[in-house]
């Protein structure tokens, strides 16, 4: 809640209830697009004149054309006394082209907008359409509503980054013959979704292990092991229990979630289960509502039924031994999320709280909404849709919530809880709409049966793929792990009602119905195997990801933790960013993480981009201590090159050999491509690797041999270009540490 | 999206004297300014009428506009509170307490009943029935956020007197809806 309302309303508790539901349910109208950009060209158009020295007299004088741009300005509807007299004093004439489109100088417009330039006139099309030109190189197709230029990416935009869409001024010209004072320059940043990692092939399916039946109600998880673990899952007569020393604690007789029979075979209470790798399974308690693994794996917290309609948490050691009572909750809890090692965040449907290891809890919210689920890391939560609205992200720390547009079912939060995925039901067909959760910047995932049903919803750990039953109106459902944001399909699997990604991101666990009922199955990832001997750190990873983002946002309080003494980052990081991503981070031989890092100032229509370089080495102190970041070094902020800039690297060991996927902000020309990528090995041999062009993610794939070994160098020269035919600005070379 | 604050200062200043740079500000305020206009006046054409006067005095005064140390917005939210006491002294409020209780279930708690979405739009218009000032500063607070001391910039008074009103005010509200609900249990 708003602290000065806190305060406010500190001796009556109940003023200040009604204080945060009412702010909370505040009206949101959405204002009409047109009304919006027909202002907009008043305002600038009148502005344009206004402003010249002797610009005040002329707002007294009325111009002729002006009652015909007002009446087509307000409609016919009925004008109000107030507009009628407001624009009867304004001089609006066609005399000048002038125009405004609603993305300009916005810093999250989402990737999958058109670009609509709305002009006050009709326009000659060819000739506006000749004089077209963004940067970054995209291919567009274009298209007129009337008066509307409406431009369409041909592979979307590209995401958290920075475009200039220019139209020169010899080309605006209007159908009358009308002119343009100046060039038409619209500047906007596009927000921040995962990187692109596409598919090098067709999708294979995944490669599925039965490991149980599942109680009607269960839900998958992994152990830090790998393991898959259900929360209600009948056990085989011959299941193993927990170790002896473990506290004996009854299965409870009434467990609300599961639903149906054992099948033949199994013991007749499910449990908490954990399958073993040979087709084994171990109890690690009785049958849960909720489970999670502590950070770092040791701890096990799962919310079991007291057998009174209530709910308690038991923690144990991971493997089910040593539990004991966390809370006894008298309503039941729906969801629970480790905040940190020492701290659980837990819900019933209708508060949140938190419990602390030994037991002491406090009290977080008392949402206005039912709880469905809990973020990862307990920040966020998702509350049910309600009264025909859509369902609500809540800012459990801040109190506030958000609309999910159209979200009408549940939604799916990355593994590290900072991006969210849900399928919209706003418009005439279902759309897979994803959103990082500190930001209202949703970024449409394309599917490969527009139309089709989704449902069971799974991102992995950083947002960066994302699994979906589809379920075409006619035809078979099926399960499609795709990368994000392209939405590429990397994998298919049978239908689930629940999938869950592992921490690695190379297998989902997922329930599946059978004849006998629901199954737990474990599904690899064909191809997604991270290599070992690169794959950044889990929590170097983490560190990385979220030290650069408080770098945009000029947070420093969350970056003077994430940094090691002696390393100011608050002062070296430039001032007014817009935005930041890692291009690449590479572990080095002493244990350390180096990652390249571009800080970056939207364009504006007075000035372009501006850029810095930035080089952050990542350390930790030893096993289970944190990753902080040890070194920092950046360039001043520079006009960003033209052409066509690498903002993404990443290394995949496969069946196939070893991938480097490098994407661009820019349209490649193809044609370039193949010629202007080089590996050598140390001793300087040259490697023929094979090399492909994914046009829609702006991605490179290139394809190690098998027998590639050791530390090679990968280098991007100037022979590549763009669609507009513009040069790499400078040779980029990056590592690779193979076989 | 809250722009830094030299950054703002800056482009207020280029505005001054740059259509382009007053469009930047219109982009960044218009929602803003529309959405709090809408809150106050519950009909569209009302409110696109008196956010569209908002800006074009905006327009008009912006040569004669000085830092305050307060948020640009804090200006435009000073011209849009005239504006609507302007339209409400010209004509009635579209929507009254009546129509906003007439919809209510009054077997449920007001605090359920504000939960739900499409009638919290309709208990929003209770504030309307409270006096101009309460309902300005209710209007700023809690559809807004605007801190108590931006407020009082706005309405040209004390911090103090700003938290008043929005006490009084909440009090008002409370008032309103716990009276009509009972009303309507007596039914």
């Amino acid at each position: 809640m708003d602290p000065e309302l806190e305060d406010l309303f500190r001796d009556d508790p109940s003023l200040g209830e009604t204080a945060r539901l009412l702010r909370a349910a505040r009206p949101d109208p959405e204002p009409d697009q047109h009304f919006r950009n027909r202002l907009r060209v008043q305002l600038v158009a009148e502005a344009q004149r206004s402003l010249r020295p002797r610009g005040l007299r002329r707002w007294l004088r009325v111009g002729p054309g002006h009652l015909a741009w007002a009446g087509a300005a307000l409609g016919t509807a009925a004008i109000a006394a107030t507009a009628v007299a407001l624009f009867s004093t304004h001089v609006v004439d066609h005399q000048t082209v002038t125009a405004y489109s609603t993305i300009a100088a916005r810093h999250a417009v989402s990737p999958s907008d058109v670009i609509t330039v709305a002009f006050n006139q009709p326009m000659n099309h060819a000739r506006v359409e000749g004089g077209l030109h963004i940067e970054p190189a995209t291919q567009v197709t274009t298209t007129w509503k009337g008066n509307d230029l409406v431009i369409t990416p041909l592979h979307h935009l590209a995401g958290n980054t920075p475009y200039t869409v220019t139209i020169v001024k010899p080309a605006l010209v209007a159908a009358s013959g009308a002119t343009a004072a100046k060039p038409l320059q619209i500047s906007f940043g596009t927000a921040p979704t995962p990187p692109p990692a596409p598919a090098a092939a067709p999708p294979p399916a995944l490669q599925l292990a039965d490991l149980g039946a599942v109680a009607g109600g269960s839900s998958v998880l992994f152990a830090p092991d790998g393991a898959v673990v259900s929360t209600a899952g009948y056990p085989p007569a011959t299941a193993s229990s927990p170790s002896p020393g473990a506290t004996a604690r009854p299965t409870p007789t009434a467990v609300s979630s599961p639903t149906t029979s054992p099948p033949p075979g199994s013991s007749s209470s499910p449990a908490l289960l954990e399958y073993g790798a040979t087709g084994s399974s171990t109890s690690l308690g009785p049958a849960a509502t909720a489970a999670g693994f502590a950070p770092g794996g040791a701890s096990l917290a799962a919310a079991v039924s007291d057998g009174s309609g209530g709910s308690e948490i038991i923690l144990s050691q991971a493997d089910g031994t040593q539990s004991h009572v966390l809370v006894d909750s008298r309503a039941p809890i729906v969801a629970l999320t480790w905040a940190t090692g020492g701290t659980i965040v837990y819900a019933t449907s209708s508060s949140i709280a938190s419990v602390d290891l030994a037991g002491a809890t406090h009290q977080l919210a008392t949402p206005a909404g039912n709880v469905v689920e809990l973020a990862p890391g307990g920040a966020y939560a998702y509350l049910a849709p309600s009264g025909g609205q859509s369902g609500q992200l809540l800012d459990i720390n801040a109190g506030s919530s958000r609309a999910l547009n159209g979200a009408t079912d549940g939604v799916a939060f990355s593994g590290d809880g900072s991006t969210v995925a849900w399928v919209s039901t706003a418009g005439a067909q279902p759309t897979l709409v994803t959103e990082p959760v500190g930001r209202d910047a949703s970024a449409s995932v394309s599917v490969p049966d527009p139309g089709a049903g989704i449902t069971s919803l799974a991102l992995n750990h950083d947002g960066t793929a994302i699994a979906y039953t589809l379920t075409p109106d006619t035809g078979v459902a099926k399960l499609v792990v795709a990368q994000l944001p392209s939405g590429t399909p990397s994998a298919i699997g049978p239908a689930t009602s629940s999938a869950v990604f592992s921490p690695r991101g190379d297998a989902l666990a997922l329930l599946t119905a059978s004849s006998g009922g629901m199954e737990a199955q474990r599904g690899s990832i064909p191809g997604s195997a991270p290599a070992s001997t690169t794959a950044i750190p889990v929590g170097a990873n983490s560190t990385l990801r979220a030290f650069v983002d408080a770098q945009a946002r000029g947070d420093s309080a969350t970056l003077t933790p994430l940094t090691a003494s002696g390393v100011d980052a608050a002062a070296r990081t430039p001032s007014r960013l817009s935005r930041s991503y890692v291009v690449d981070a590479v572990v080095q031989s002493d244990g350390s993480v180096k990652a390249s890092v571009e800080l970056i100032v939207d364009p504006t229509t007075s000035a372009s981009a501006q850029i810095a370089d930035e080089t952050l080495t990542l350390s930790t102190a030893g096993p289970g201590q944190p990753y902080l970041v040890t070194g920092l070094e950046v360039t001043p902020l520079h006009d960003e090159s033209s052409g066509p800039h690498v903002v993404n690297v990443s290394r995949t060991a496969t069946h196939a050999g070893f991938i480097v996927q490098i994407s661009f902000d820019s349209d490649l020309n193809p044609l370039t491509v193949p010629g202007a990528f080089s590996v050598v090995t140390a001793d300087g041999t040259q490697l023929m690797p094979e090399i492909a062009y994914n046009p829609d993610s702006r991605t490179a794939v290139v394809t190690l041999p098998r027998a590639s070994t050791g530390r090679l160098t990968l280098t991007v020269g100037s022979a590549l270009r763009d669609v507009n035919g513009q040069a790499i600005a400078s040779a980029f070379h990056t590592q690779v540490l193979a076989g | 999206m809250t722009l830094p604050r030299a950054y703002e200062d800056q482009l207020v200043e280029r505005a001054k004297q740059d259509a382009d740079a007053f469009g930047e500000l219109y982009d960044h305020y218009f929602g803003q300014i529309y959405r709090f206009v809408c809150s106050r006046l519950h009909d569209q054409d009302s409110a696109e009428d008196v956010t569209s006067e908002v800006f074009f005095k905006a327009l008009r005064a912006i040569g004669r506009y000085k830092p305050s140390g307060h948020p640009f917005s804090a200006w435009l939210y000073q011209i849009s509170v005239n504006a609507i006491n302007d339209h409400y002294r010209s004509r009635r409020p579209v929507s009254s307490l009546d129509a906003a209780i007439a919809v209510a279930d009054p077997q449920r708690p007001v605090a359920e009943r504000v939960v739900d979405s499409a009638e919290a739009a309709r208990v929003w218009a209770a504030i309307d029935e409270l006096p101009a000032q309460q309902r300005t500063a209710m209007t700023l607070k809690l559809g807004e956020d605007l801190k108590l001391a931006q407020i009082g910039r706005i309405m040209g008074k004390s911090e103090g007197a700003v938290k008043l009103l929005i006490h009084r005010g909440m009090i008002g509200v409370r008032q309103r809806l716990n009276v009509t609900a009972a009303v309507h249990e007596e039914a």
